[in-house]
């Protein structure tokens, strides 16, 4: 669009010293002298004027003379027309080059333009690449502070699917990462939560262990070697509820020194997230007398 | 690494959960060494009530077996007499494992009916009930009762048999103000009551020895002024001479299998050596043959070796003699004195007095170890013999310028004397188990 006004222009500009130049045709076809007679006509004239009357001679001359005059007037006029129609042509081609040399710098500037948005373009580009890169790597560290290295792998995996889904088909894509996204989410939340789960467990496992220590007394001639397994059931809170032998040691002493300490030790330690409870409230602790303190 | 290790944790979890119900696993191997806490009831003794308190025999027996730690009941408001009126919580708010219930009720014609129970409170019934018994007996077997009780709540609690029921063997020596002495072989409970005497002498006797069944003693008579030894039924008191050698004849000692003595003779020599008398044949073997002292000696428990006193080596230790082969070999060398030794029931350690910065103690030997404890600190103590279960081992000290006998369980936990008695206490003797 912005280069078609200066076409236009151009284009009136050349329509206008083509006018120019046909008129000026016109006026020397109708200036030039008259064709020679037809020689029959030429003939049947020298014939009259041989037969009829003399001729006076100044008169010839004076008109001769005025002839003559009329003809160099006419070539004056004729070649100051034609000095005038170079003229002309040489303020045309002068236009034409001006015409031409504005042409030609509308077009450097223009090729100068498109190679400026060009690399405007580019850069944005780069920083865009950049960007993302930075923001690929954003995610890698998150994923790599925040998983292990099977799950950051699978994460990846899970991104490059989602990537390729999004080239596929945009809206479907959008709507596809936001349900992967959400179902991350979910899978994040799930492992962060089971190793919160684990780390709670085996804290309470630890906590428990020590409550029943420091109820156990240990028979002074237990075995060393002698072991039995109990089998304790936990009410909310860590009331113990229920104490069975699940195997002897084969001492009885030792067996029900153990449970005791068990119910001595009532309430357990258990936390107060009952989903977590959940999985404390059954208990199966072996009892072997190793060391006292 | 650390959710490495929570994840393996997770994972062994899983491994351990073969269902979907989930089982937590824990495994505890340390515990307390500790004296057990538990309440003696005092026993409803109804009308015409015995002098005998049962209920107190069985507190002080566990009190000083030194495997308790018995409640003070000045602070019990509470007195069941049958599991069903034990109120668990008010018990177990007076920090016990167990509790002893019980009554004593005259049923005329001097009997009484006893009965307790050993009630759990860590157990749920029906199981908190351990132990229960009914006993009818007469006004003087009262406190045996009251011992044997404390045996089964002891072997209950503890898994090893407890030593109420035996007794003690000792010479008494009531002093005279006109300088004679009279000099007696006592029998008396562990606990030191229903002493009385086996003998009585006007010389001095010594070394008593129970037989393996319990029912005899051994010991040194000095009533024909030379040492001799007498065997004594302790039932009836009869006795007979066993040897009569000329120079000293000492020391005498059952055999496991009650079939022999061995004794300390110097047979008309300066110095004793060890022999060992067949009973039945009166036939003489001589263990020892040197011109050291060599006397107290003890049998280990299976018979093949006895362990005595030998000053060979400069000052007194103790050896021990293999009897088939009679390879002898040291086995003390901690000090310059260590005497008057004697094996543990388990013959994995011995019993002996031995002399650490002037002050003569009682000590534990661990053979395999060689690591010598002592049990006293810094006393006047003699002639250490070690209860049948292996848990105390009583001797005799001084006090307050009498000897008098006390008691360390072989822990060193618990020390404690026995009541006074009318005279010096020596050389105590501790019965086997008396079926």
């Amino acid at each position: 669009m912005e280069n078609a006004l200066p076409l236009r222009k151009s284009f009136s500009l050349s329509l206008v010293f083509h006018a120019v130049i046909f008129i000026a045709l016109i006026v020397t076809l109708v200036l030039s002298p008259p064709a020679k007679p037809p020689t029959t006509l030429d003939l049947q004239q020298s014939t009259k004027i041989v037969q009829a009357v003399s001729v006076n001679q100044a008169q010839v001359a004076q008109e001769m003379a005025k002839l003559k005059n009329q003809q160099a007037q006419a070539q004056a006029a004729e070649q100051a027309r034609l000095a005038a129609l170079k003229q002309q042509a040489a303020q045309a081609a002068k236009l034409k080059t001006q015409q031409e040399q504005a042409l030609a710098q509308l077009k450097a500037q223009q090729q100068a333009a498109l190679k400026q948005q060009q690399a405007q373009l580019a850069k944005i580009q780069q920083q865009q690449q950049a960007a993302q890169k930075q923001l690929q790597s954003i995610q890698q560290n998150t994923q790599k502070a925040q998983q292990q290295q099977q799950q950051v792998s699978k994460q990846l995996a899970q991104t490059k699917q989602q990537k390729a889904n999004e080239q596929k088909q945009l809206q479907q894509a959008a709507e596809n990462s936001l349900q992967q996204q959400l179902n991350q989410d979910a899978t994040q939340l799930n492992q962060a939560k089971q190793q919160q789960i684990n780390s709670e467990l085996a804290k309470y496992t630890e906590l428990i262990r020590q409550a029943i220590s420091q109820q156990w007394i240990v028979p002074a001639n237990s075995n060393r070697s002698a072991f039995c397994i109990l089998e304790i059931a936990l009410a909310p809170g860590g009331v113990v509820t229920n104490v069975q032998l699940k195997q002897t040691s084969g001492d009885p002493v030792l067996d029900r020194s153990a449970i005791t300490a068990v119910y001595k030790a009532s309430p357990l330690p258990v936390p107060t997230d009952p989903s977590l409870f959940k999985l404390m409230q059954d208990i199966q602790l072996k009892v072997q007398p190793d060391s006292v303190s | 690494m650390r959710k490495l290790l929570l994840s393996i944790a997770a994972l062994t979890l899983a491994a351990f959960t073969p269902n979907a119900y989930a089982v937590l696993n824990i495994e505890l191997t340390q515990g307390i060494a500790a004296a057990i806490p538990i309440a003696v009831v005092p026993f409803s003794q109804g009308a015409n009530a015995s002098s005998t308190d049962v209920a107190a025999v069985i507190h002080n027996d566990l009190a000083n077996s030194g495997q308790f730690n018995v409640a003070d009941n000045g602070s019990f408001n509470q007195y069941p007499q049958s599991a069903d009126q034990v109120n668990t919580s008010y018990w177990q708010g007076k920090n016990v494992d167990d509790i002893v219930i019980g009554n004593v009720q005259s049923i005329g014609g001097g009997q009484y009916k006893v009965t307790f129970s050993l009630i759990s409170l860590f157990n749920q019934a029906p199981n908190n009930v351990l132990l229960t018994q009914q006993y009818t007996v007469s006004q003087n077997e009262l406190r045996r009762v009251g011992h044997h009780i404390s045996d089964l709540v002891y072997q209950q609690l503890t898994g090893i048999p407890g030593i109420f029921s035996t007794r003690l063997a000792y010479i008494l020596v009531q002093r005279n103000p006109d300088q004679t002495a009279k000099y007696m072989l006592m029998v008396a409970d562990e606990d030191g009551y229903n002493a009385r005497p086996i003998l009585i002498s006007s010389q001095p006797i010594m070394s008593p020895s129970w037989s393996p069944d319990g029912k005899q003693i051994a010991y040194v008579s000095f009533e024909s002024y030379l040492p001799q030894i007498y065997v004594s039924n302790v039932a009836t008191g009869q006795r007979r001479l066993i040897t009569s050698f000329s120079g000293i004849n000492g020391a005498p000692e059952w055999s496991p299998d009650g079939k022999q003595l061995a004794v300390a003779l110097s047979r008309g020599s300066a110095n004793p050596n060890i022999y060992t008398l067949n009973l039945a044949s009166g036939s003489l073997q001589q263990v020892t043959n040197d011109w050291s002292i060599n006397t107290e000696p003890t049998w280990s428990p299976d018979g093949q070796t006895i362990l005595f006193t030998s000053d060979r080596g400069g000052s007194p230790q103790v050896y021990e003699i293999n009897m088939a082969t009679k390879a002898t070999q040291r086995v003390t060398f901690n000090g310059n004195y260590n005497a008057s030794a004697s094996f543990t029931p388990d013959a994995q350690n011995i019993v002996l007095l031995s002399r650490q910065n002037n002050a003569y103690d009682i000590a534990f030997l661990n053979l395999q170890s060689g690591n010598l404890q002592l049990l006293t600190h810094g006393g006047n103590n003699q002639s250490p013999s070690i209860a049948p279960n292996g848990k105390m081992v009583v001797y005799a000290t001084k006090a307050s310028g009498k000897n008098v006998l006390a008691m360390v369980s072989t822990d060193g936990k618990v020390n404690m004397q026995l009541p006074d008695q009318l005279g010096d206490v020596q050389e105590p003797a501790w019965s086997p188990f008396i079926s």
